[in-house]
């Protein structure tokens, strides 16, 4: 005969650790094997750090990470100026690091959690944000670490406000192909094989170089905005840098995202090259499509505040200069990425029809 | 500025190093068994029956469930697999059971593993003798 399954108050108790993604199906599955409290209580020790990877795994996006921990370390380091005096100590810029780590580690874990269907944005931000503060009030009793506790838990809320706000600003773009392709071959009476396979390898080495050449130049204007940061004269200057740094993060994340679709082995056949042009005009076609929204709009609104809040530059007229300035020169290249798209419309179009793009 | 140097030699490393497209096509050996449990069970394929029938394949190593979860995770990533809740059940205290069913690329991916495993089987009958094939197959039962 059958065990009964779990008792529900333990049954309620491992639900509150299981992600909620898999919670329904596990907790059916553990039911369902039950033959005892202990071998229960085993079974779940054993596959719930597993779980939790799995899941830490699926929402787990490097990239995204990488401006996660920009912006948090950032907002640890902009409340400095509640108390000072601990970053000129040993370290000082290293210990503020170990609660940018565990702040980082408490959002992680909070995305692997997360349940959007149960639950809101602020019901969210508000578990998140408590327990970062609980983290941070712990942080702040250990002697050896020496951070005031009004800048960790400054930090927190607004390393919690940030990567949130972050998250929902720049969630990865699906913009993809508007249309179903079907094409897998090239018209012979349009053009060779061969001809196509050396077109498609001339594009490829173009977009390494120009995938490197944009890295580059973003990677460069993201050490500008860092010593920005060290030689800001006030909080909104900084702010407004570390707004511009974070694009500038995001900028490297949608150059590679956009520009790395699509590989070529060294000697391709014409499916694969088919592959790579739609793979790679598509990824194209989406950063320009995301330049202006996602990109190049937040960083004109923090080169307006850091032109607002120069007070190096006094004049008045001059900052109105450079801010129309800037409101050109990024308006400009968004305007221009937009032109662009419909060229790679045609493109995908022409491969379509069996044409070299 | 030592973030900047970070930074930067990131730049230059990081668009090399990570692969873009999916590795759809090359299987782990534990991620080969449950797909031929899945593969088995048919329309009766969760949780419980799929490690139950791992568990036989992969005789006599023992196969825990987590594993069994985290291997599904990763192969309905990598499109091998597709998975829906079904209705609850009373045996398992009202709970639903996520179903799994084999998509065409894991069926090719599964195919070609099982070719694969097919010449390494030939090529060492071949080289021990068949008697070694024999005596072997009854050994693992």
């Amino acid at each position: 005969m059958r065990e009964p399954g779990p008792p529900k108050k333990l049954e309620a108790a491992v639900g509150l650790f299981l992600p909620p993604a898999c919670r329904e199906h596990v907790l059916g599955d553990l039911s369902e094997r039950y033959r005892g409290i202990r071998q229960y209580v085993l079974e779940v020790l054993q596959i719930l750090p597993l779980l939790v990877m799995s899941r830490l795994r699926r929402s787990f996006d490097p990239q995204a990470l990488l401006i996660e921990a920009f912006a948090v370390y950032l907002s640890f380091v902009s409340w400095q100026f509640l108390d000072a005096s601990f970053l000129y100590d040993h370290s000082g810029f290293l210990r503020l690091a170990v609660p940018a780590v565990v702040t980082l580690g408490i959002l992680l874990l909070v995305e692997a959690y997360a349940n959007r269907e149960e639950r809101g944005v602020v019901t969210s931000v508000a578990a998140a944000a408590g327990t970062v503060l609980g983290a941070q009030l712990v942080l702040g009793l250990i002697p050896r670490l020496g951070i005031p506790i009004g800048t960790l838990m400054a930090g927190g809320l607004s390393s919690v406000l940030l990567v949130f706000g972050l998250r929902r600003l720049f969630s990865a773009a699906r913009l993809g192909f508007p249309w179903p392709v079907e094409c897998q071959s090239v018209d012979p009476d349009r053009m060779s094989a061969t001809e196509f396979r050396v077109a498609a390898m001339r594009m490829y080495k173009r977009a390494l170089a120009l995938r490197l050449a944009l890295w580059v130049a973003l990677c460069l204007q993201a050490v500008v905005w860092v010593i920005a940061i060290g030689h800001a004269p006030g909080l909104l200057y900084r702010v407004g840098c570390g707004v511009c740094l974070v694009g500038s993060v995001y900028g490297i994340s949608v150059v590679h995202r956009g520009l790395a679709r699509g590989r070529l082995p060294q000697e391709p056949n014409v499916a694969m090259c088919v592959a790579f042009f739609r793979a790679h005009l598509e990824g194209r076609r989406d950063v320009l499509l995301t330049a202006w929204p996602k990109l190049l709009s937040p960083m004109l609104a923090g080169t307006l505040i850091v032109f607002a809040s120069d007070p190096r530059h006094p004049d008045f007229r001059a900052r109105i200069a450079w801010s129309l300035a800037a409101i050109l020169f990024y308006g400009g290249i968004g305007w221009l990425a937009r032109r662009r798209v419909p060229g790679f419309d045609r493109q995908l179009q022409a491969l379509e029809r069996g044409e070299r793009p | 500025m030592e973030l900047g140097i970070t930074v930067l030699t990131a730049a230059v490393i990081y668009p090399y190093t990570v692969g873009v497209m999916a590795k759809s096509d090359s299987l782990g050996q534990f991620e080969q068994l449950v797909l031929s449990a899945i593969l088995t069970l048919g329309e009766d394929a969760y949780g419980v029956t799929i490690h139950s029938k791992a568990e036989e394949l992969a005789r006599p190593k023992p196969v825990s469930l987590g594993a069994v979860y985290v291997t599904l995770d990763r192969l309905e990533d990598k499109k091998l697999v597709s998975s829906w809740l079904s209705d609850p059940t009373p045996e398992r205290g009202g709970r639903s059971k996520r179903c799994y069913r084999l998509e065409a690329l894991g069926e090719r991916v599964l195919r070609e593993s099982a070719l694969t495993a097919k010449r390494i089987w030939d090529v060492t009958t071949l080289a021990w003798g068949k008697e070694w094939g024999k005596g072997w197959g009854k050994e693992m039962g």
